[in-house]
């Protein structure tokens, strides 16, 4: 993959990324970013749960090639890692989607567009180009907006529907709490609602150019919707022709429902660790879904993963692709684009370099044997 | 504009108005709809801010409002707690106002000892079986994890319960401490004003540092029980018991004998009380058994005043076969080392009908008085609420010990 990764501000320990990064942002932007839900504890689990795999020595010949290009429900990616969808990217870098959007164009890998994104979905789509992109709803409780977003999403280019079912509701966020600070509300991370031509007609009483409160407390309105049910999918079945994955789940009960719903995929995730505090670690719930799923439909896994030895262990554990949330913004707070690039380049030529070292040619030959559990 | 929005109008303009008031406010009497932010102190590592929007908050009378020049913002008894997450965030992007102290309440207790005496620290940790047994509490409670459910419809949200005939609005009862003036000087009249604002039920030690008397004058609405020590010899005081009753306590909520007092005096107690009797410090299901067989109402599984037991397994191990054996025949409630919102969820999975909390309302109590009470326990069901919608059960009755996973 092209191009090079750039030497500089980026720590060629990519779990170093975040100390080295919260020296660029402001006390908030870094708090919205970090935060957990309540002590944290779900975000200290999933980096945890990595550190009780260990990745065995392979004592065998080394591949000289190593191709971990894949295809997931239709869409080739050269490598099995995605761009998670995160929201308020602005916070980070002030071209913040877009730089994303660009440097995962530059990548080839496929980008995950949130509907809580800090530019129109429109725009980041242009930023994007001949990108891969999947669109990642929030279900609003108006349903003529959800139908609005799905129908931009599709005219963008926007191929796949990841709809995240974990956040109906915003978690407890301490650290977010104590600065009383919320991005939403300074109009920030409501693009995609407020260049929408339903919620400007139906919510937004002034234009949010002029009143960023108003539109902030509109969107609140919109956004809390814990009455989302599986009675609603008949809604996007009906509005999305594309392939449909859920995020968020964590029970291997969900996942089995997933299938039984005929749903295209799973993202098992727990938001890294943002929604629920004393939650399972996202790595820990992983195995049980794979085997509850079967191999029906494809598994893709996020919250955690900061390095390509964790991606890695994902794969090893049955995740057909991984996504990165976190360290990506952090490269992108600390160089914009090229910073985003930059650590998802090496992420993924860490990955590389680890399935070469398992004498492997692809990581899909990957399992479990790969690795060896230390407690 | 649509009802949804004006509504939400009026919400804003109503926690601006009220985030405004309570800067200026802290020292006024307090009422169930008081504002819920106070001016941020020096909280370590939280400094508070300026107001970050220099727009002048909106104001209910707008046009757009015309009716309800009452707060149309869900607070006191019966609102969801939640909404407390929104008011905090409004109030600090409105007003640049930040919470009284931290909304983390794993970090209450460190916050509170840069204010408490050393007396009132050990005094809290002896009434919470020592510091070796928190410990152990802790791990044992943060060994259970949450699996979360999603597309579980949770439109409504209710945490209200009915507790040995006691109508809650929440799981949650502040269980006796004594001597809490030594946390702040207005001792247990705050933190039974704040419980009584909040419709929660607050239990009254008789090692209070505070007559009965005058906290049901500060506390007039509020449920209140009546914590008392095992008796001596002697048998119960009837004085004691009888201004109790007179005050309005409903419920009596005794501590567990200590080695080398026998269970005998429950009969007297029975004949010198007529209403529900609960019995703490439960530590296994022989003593839970003995606990039915002897006609109490409740028991509190807890590791009170230290208690001998697991400590090194941690009180809340022994929850789950309690409730068990016992559930459905008396109130089964838990006691020890419940912090946070998680940690209320975890007992109630177990098999907990409600959580008896202790320490973390009078570290909340040391840090802001009455403020400082409200804001711990609005935190803790604010928590709750929320993580019970997001992780998809439908009322914490639902809840068993299927939702959560043991590490
Ligand atoms: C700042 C931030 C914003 C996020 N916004 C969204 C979002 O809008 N939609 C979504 O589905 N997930 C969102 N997430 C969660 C990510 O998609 C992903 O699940 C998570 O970041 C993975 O964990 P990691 O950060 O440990 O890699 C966000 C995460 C962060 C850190």
């Amino acid at each position: 993959m092209t191009p090079p990764v750039a030497a500089g501000t980026i720590p060629g320990d990519l779990s170093q990324l975040e100390a080295q990064a919260a020296d660029s942002l402001s006390p908030e932007a870094l708090a919205y970013i970090r935060a957990g839900a309540g002590d944290a504890d779900t975000t200290r689990a999933n980096a945890g749960a990595f550190r009780h795999w260990r990745i065995k020595r392979h004592r065998g010949r080394k591949p000289a090639e190593v191709d971990l290009s894949t295809t997931i429900l239709g869409t080739r990616m050269p490598a099995p890692v995605l761009f998670a969808p995160v929201g308020v990217q602005t916070l980070a870098h002030p071209d913040g989607d877009l730089a994303s959007a660009r440097a995962a164009a530059e990548l080839g890998l496929t980008y995950l567009h949130s509907t809580q994104g800090a530019y129109p979905m429109e725009e980041v789509a242009a930023a994007n180009g001949d990108g891969s992109r999947w669109y990642q709803l929030y279900w609003p409780t108006d349903d003529e907006l959800a139908v609005s977003f799905l129908r931009r999403a599709r005219a963008a280019g926007y191929t796949h529907l990841v709809i995240t079912l974990d956040t109906t509701l915003l978690g407890w966020r301490p650290i977010d709490l104590d600065l009383g600070y919320s991005p939403f509300l300074e109009n920030k991370g409501i693009a995609n609602y407020t260049s929408d031509p339903v919620f400007r007609r139906k919510h937004m009483p002034v234009p949010a150019e002029l009143a960023a409160l108003p539109a902030g407390i509109a969107f609140s309105g919109v956004f809390q919707n814990p009455g989302l049910g599986w009675q609603q999918l008949p809604l996007v079945r009906e509005h999305w022709d594309g392939p449909v994955l859920l995020k968020g789940i964590q029970s291997p009960r969900d996942a089995e429902l997933a299938v039984e719903h005929a749903i295209d995929g799973i993202v098992v995730s727990n938001h890294g660790g943002r929604q629920v505090d004393g939650a399972i670690a996202s790595l820990d719930a992983l195995g049980p879904i794979v085997q509850a799923v079967g191999g029906t439909m494809p598994v893709l896994f996020d919250s955690g993963i900061r390095t390509g030895r964790d991606a890695f262990k994902a794969l090893a554990l049955g995740a057909d692709a991984v996504l990165v949330g976190r360290p990506y913004l952090y490269g992108l707070a600390l160089d914009g684009q090229r910073g985003t690039r930059t650590v998802m380049r090496r992420l993924v030529d860490e990955l590389e370099e680890e399935v070469r070292k398992a004498g492997l040619r692809s990581h899909r030959a990957l399992s479990r044997s790969a690795l060896t559990r230390v407690r | 504009m649509s009802e949804h929005t004006r509504r939400q109008f009026l919400e804003v303009a109503a926690a601006t108005a009220a985030a405004t008031a309570a800067a200026g406010l802290l020292a006024s009497p307090a009422s169930a709809a008081r504002p819920v932010v106070a001016p941020a102190r020096a909280t370590p590592g939280v400094p508070g801010r300026s107001p970050r929007s220099p727009r002048s908050p909106e104001s209910p009378e707008s046009p757009e409002s015309p009716e309800s020049p009452e707060s149309p913002l869900p607070v006191g008894p019966g609102a969801p707690f939640g909404s407390y997450q929104s008011e905090i965030y409004l109030a600090g992007m409105t007003a640049g106002i930040t919470p009284i102290f931290t909304t983390n309440l794993s970090d209450l207790e460190a916050a509170a000892a840069e204010v408490l005496s050393e007396a009132a620290r050990r005094h809290l940790l002896a009434w919470a079986g020592g510091a070796a047994a928190v410990r152990a509490n802790a791990r044992a409670l943060s060994a259970w994890r949450i699996v979360p459910r999603m597309f579980v419809d949770r439109a409504e949200r209710d945490l209200g319960t009915t507790v040995l005939g006691v109508t809650m609005p929440a799981p949650v009862i502040l269980g006796p401490v004594g001597g809490q003036t030594e946390a702040h000087p207005a001792g247990e009249i705050a933190s039974a004003r704040a419980a009584a604002g909040l419709g929660l039920t607050y239990v009254h030690s008789s090692r209070a540092s505070t007559s009965l008397e005058e906290v049901a004058v500060a506390a007039l609405t509020g449920q209140r029980w009546f914590g008392l020590d095992w008796p001596d010899r002697g048998g119960p005081d009837p004085v004691l018991l009888t201004r109790a009753r007179v005050s309005g306590c409903t419920h009596l909520v005794i501590s567990p004998p200590q080695p080398g007092q026998g269970w005998e005096a429950l009969a007297a107690i029975r004949r010198a009380w007529d209403g529900p009797i609960v019995l703490g410090g439960i530590q296994d299901v022989r003593d839970a058994r003995r606990a039915v067989h002897r006609g109490l109402d409740g028991i509190v599984v807890s590791n009170e005043r230290g208690r001998r037991g697991p400590a090194a397994a941690g009180t809340i191990t022994a929850l789950p076969r309690i409730a068990d054996a016992v559930g459905g025949k008396l109130a089964v409630l838990f006691g020890s080392g419940v912090r946070t919102g998680t940690d209320t969820y975890r007992a109630l999975a177990l098999g907990a009908e409600a959580v008896v909390i202790g320490r973390p309302y009078v570290h909340g109590l040391a840090l802001g008085g009455e403020a400082g009470v409200r804001h711990m326990l609005r935190t803790l069901l604010a928590e709750l609420e929320i993580t019970l919608a997001i992780a998809g059960v439908g009322h914490h009755r639902d809840l068993s010990p299927s939702a959560l996973v043991r590490d």
